[in-house]
């Protein structure tokens, strides 16, 4: 793991910006906080900080996020990569939240402590890429049928699903 | 008994007094396949387990086998009543990671079209939610006016429904000869025409009995779960992209954002009726203001002109339609990701674009306001009688391929 | 003999030619045209189609207007056999009359309804314009009028959906023992009180298995 991540700093680079100073004065720790295309703040976490940084993000004075847009995932090949929107209704800014995840077994804890909109994105996450969930209510597929085989979004998926034969020519 | 328990249903309530109901996939409503399994006590509703996914098409994966132009076609049919906030979205999001600059011409034919998009989703809305309740004769008024605003679609673009109008850079080709004038008729004729329905559905004792205090949404409930757009404004929280993150050329326009303060049915159907006259303002103002005037006056001026000065108002970069001839076959933006945030007729729109510098998106992601309007529809009929059910998830304006897509 | 049958049948089709009632089955964009069809600017009411039917009972038409995805098509062929003879299905749009924009490779589309039930009408366009609707629905009725009464059972057969989908899915409406609701077509073999378990038996062994 530690491998990964030299890969991933190396490739983005150290340049912490407004939140991702805010959060190291603050001890948390961060690997690296950049900017995407539309110039929005990306701060890059582990998962295993996950649950202190949304805290801290929604509850202080100086960035109060309060929706949750999405949450979703991308099948790079190494790894995972699951994406967090934030926005604040309160100040108007926003942000994005990625962590980076194991190939082998992909599993994160849930924000439905924090925002009951996380409860529908990561039944959806689950359904199309595969990646549990830890003290999610209530984790079945959504938007596939309930006994679907292979998680489609994944880039080495095989559609060998039963009802298929429907679509023989 | 049976194994339930990848379905979601309780076995433990069927042996009970509670009757378990199911709203199949195929009913009366106009909304779309929304399946509700539902629990009712005599005539009130104990639970509800909404199931979705009877229309997933699979459009995210869909964009990694096409290049980007490709694949703006089937983005229209994401939500199909207003497609152009959906181009309008994917188009922004590509145009940030090959750092494109639109021309203020093709951002005002934009901004147009998006508004009477806008109009004429909300007169969708109108229609089915007022045959939800029963009424029937609202469908025809609000489908008078669809038609002209389809008509005037028409003559833009060629097709009726999905229109696949934006390029990145900007728009495909200029307005038609004439259509300015008409665009003006219609938006002096519509007031008085929204005007006659409000006659007969504002004060109408029938409609304030079925939906005043009924679905009281709270702005801290709203905010929890993700809702945005009419529906959070019916409950007070001033939340309108289009003054706060200023995108595109709105920061130029002189409007209101409408609220309301109870957050019930009858508040969301004031907020939505009240925003298409607001839009009326901004399509008047954005005529008026178009840099370059009517494509006639543009003709002639470019002709007498002719100076190829940058600033010039007539020759000058800003009254072209396209920013830079794309090559459509070999557009490979370089590496990057982008989000574009778009307040659409529902909600917000969030576009989420990665790509990894080939001619194929790497991964698309599509955040709609629907999705959160289904989630939150248990909360909001819990422990009332059955016939509010159509009442409430009526105004919430869902449209269903949006929620599976 | 012939000549009164002749007779009855321009009176018997001309009759059910002109008053079909279509099922509101709209899943999709075309949903919105089948609407803006029974609208006041083009009227679906003049060629006595006025009454959208949500029940699938009273219906004799069903115009599947959008895409039939495959947590769907149960559904779909559980309103087909609960459509009363005679009956007409119309596919309407590209997505179902071959799978559409999605025929390529998406993994939950069925390519076409006619996979699933037997289509007399086939309408493409995406989506169509409301007046190519309408010319669907006369050729419907032209075809409707050449039909006859001494033939009603090659008509009957031709009417059977095309698969019989197993019953273990979730997506069917859990039936409940003591009220005795059963699924049409298929019979009870027994109840066992003290289980609650119910057996059943399908009809015909004409089911297409989906074993591995």
């Amino acid at each position: 793991m530690s491998n990964l991540e030299d890969k991933i700093v190396q490739n983005m680079g150290e340049n912490p910006a407004i939140f991702g100073k805010l959060l190291l004065n603050n001890s948390i720790e961060i690997q690296s906080s950049v900017f995407s295309s539309d110039k929005t703040e990306i701060i890059c976490i582990s998962h295993e900080n996950l649950l202190k940084t949304v805290d801290f993000l929604k509850h202080h004075i100086e960035t109060r996020f309060d929706i949750l847009f999405s949450v979703t995932a991308s099948d790079k090949f190494e790894f995972f990569e699951v994406i967090y929107h934030l926005y604040s209704s309160i100040l108007k800014h926003k942000v994005i939240v990625k962590t980076i995840l194991d190939k082998i077994n992909p599993e994160i804890h849930s924000l439905t402590g924090f925002y009951q909109a996380a409860d529908w994105h990561e039944r959806e996450t689950y359904d199309l890429l595969g990646i549990k969930f830890l003290n999610h209510p209530d984790l079945r597929r959504i938007l596939l049928p309930d006994d679907w085989k292979g998680y489609p979004l994944r880039k080495n998926y095989i559609m060998n699903d039963e009802r298929l034969i429907w679509n023989r020519r | 008994m049976k194994d339930l328990s990848g379905t979601g249903v309780r076995g433990d309530l069927m042996l009970t007094e509670e009757m378990i109901i199911n709203i199949g996939p195929q009913h009366p409503s106009t909304h779309g396949v929304l399946r509700l399994i539902i629990n009712l006590n005599g005539e009130i509703i104990k639970s509800t387990k909404p199931v979705i996914g009877y229309l997933h098409r699979g459009m995210e994966k869909l964009a990694e086998s096409r290049s980007y132009y490709q694949y703006l076609p089937m983005v229209d049919r994401i939500d199909y009543l207003s497609s152009f906030f959906n181009l309008a979205s994917f188009c922004y999001a590509v145009e940030s990671i090959a750092e494109l600059k639109i021309p203020r011409r093709a951002e005002y034919i934009r901004v147009i079209t998006m508004e009477f998009n806008r109009i004429s989703s909300h007169l969708m809305w109108l229609a089915s939610f007022l045959l939800d309740l029963g009424a029937t004769s609202p469908l025809f008024y609000a489908f008078r006016e669809r038609e002209e605003i389809i008509k005037l679609f028409e003559n833009l673009t060629g097709a009726r429904m999905m229109y696949n109008y934006y390029c990145f850079g900007g728009v495909k080709r200029d307005l038609p000869e004439g259509w300015i004038k008409q665009a003006q008729d219609l938006c002096k004729k519509m007031p008085k025409l929204f005007d006659e329905y409000e006659a007969i559905i504002t004060n109408n004792p029938i409609f304030l009995e079925r939906t005043k205090n009924i679905g009281i949404l709270t702005p801290e409930k709203g905010i929890e779960y993700g809702i945005t757009g009419p529906n959070l404004r019916a409950s007070g929280v001033d939340m309108d992209l289009r003054k706060t993150n200023n995108y595109s050329v709105y920061n130029e326009f002189d409007f209101n954002s409408c609220l309301a303060y109870n957050g019930d049915s009858y508040d969301r159907y004031a907020v939505r009726i009240a925003e298409m006259r607001e839009s009326i303002k901004i399509i008047e103002q954005a005529i008026e203001k178009l840099p370059g005037g009517s494509p006639e006056k543009l003709k002639i001026k470019r002709a007498n002109c002719g100076c190829k000065n940058e600033n010039c108002e007539y020759c000058g970069y800003d009254s072209q339609l396209v920013a830079k001839r794309v090559n459509l076959v070999a557009f490979k933006p370089p590496k990057g990701e982008a989000t574009s945030y778009v307040e659409s007729s529902r909600g917000i729109t969030l576009c989420y674009v990665q790509s990894d510098g080939t001619q194929k998106p790497y991964r698309v992601k599509w955040r709609t306001p629907s999705f959160s309007a289904v989630q939150i529809l248990p909360e909001l009929i819990n422990n009332r009688p059955y016939s509010d059910l159509m009442a409430i998830f009526g105004s919430l304006d869902v449209v269903l391929p949006e929620v599976d897509r | 003999m012939k000549i009164i049958f002749t007779a009855i049948d321009f009176v018997y089709n001309w009759a059910r030619s002109n008053s079909i009632w279509p099922l509101t089955f709209a899943t999709s964009c075309c949903g919105i045209e089948m609407i803006s069809t029974s609208a006041a600017s083009f009227d679906i009411a003049r060629f006595g189609a006025e009454v959208f039917r949500a029940t699938p009972r009273q219906a004799d038409l069903m115009i599947t207007a959008g895409t039939v995805t495959h947590r769907m098509a149960p559904a779909l062929v559980r309103l087909y056999e609960q459509m009363p003879e005679p009956k007409y299905v119309l596919a309407m749009g590209a997505c179902a009359v071959t799978g559409g924009m999605f025929e390529n490779d998406s993994y939950n589309v069925v390519r076409g309804v006619d996979r699933l039930i037997p289509v007399d009408v086939y309408l493409p366009g995406c989506p169509p314009r409301p007046e190519a609707l309408l010319d669907a629905l006369i050729q419907l009725q032209k075809k409707i009028k050449t039909e006859t009464l001494m033939e009603r059972k090659k008509y009957l057969e031709q009417h059977k959906p095309k698969l019989k989908l197993p019953d273990q899915n979730s997506e069917i409406m859990l039936p409940m023992n003591e009220m005795g609701i059963f699924t049409w077509g298929i019979q009870p073999d027994s109840y066992d009180l003290n289980n609650l378990e119910l057996t059943r038996k399908t009809v015909g062994d004409k089911c297409v298995k989906f074993g591995r």
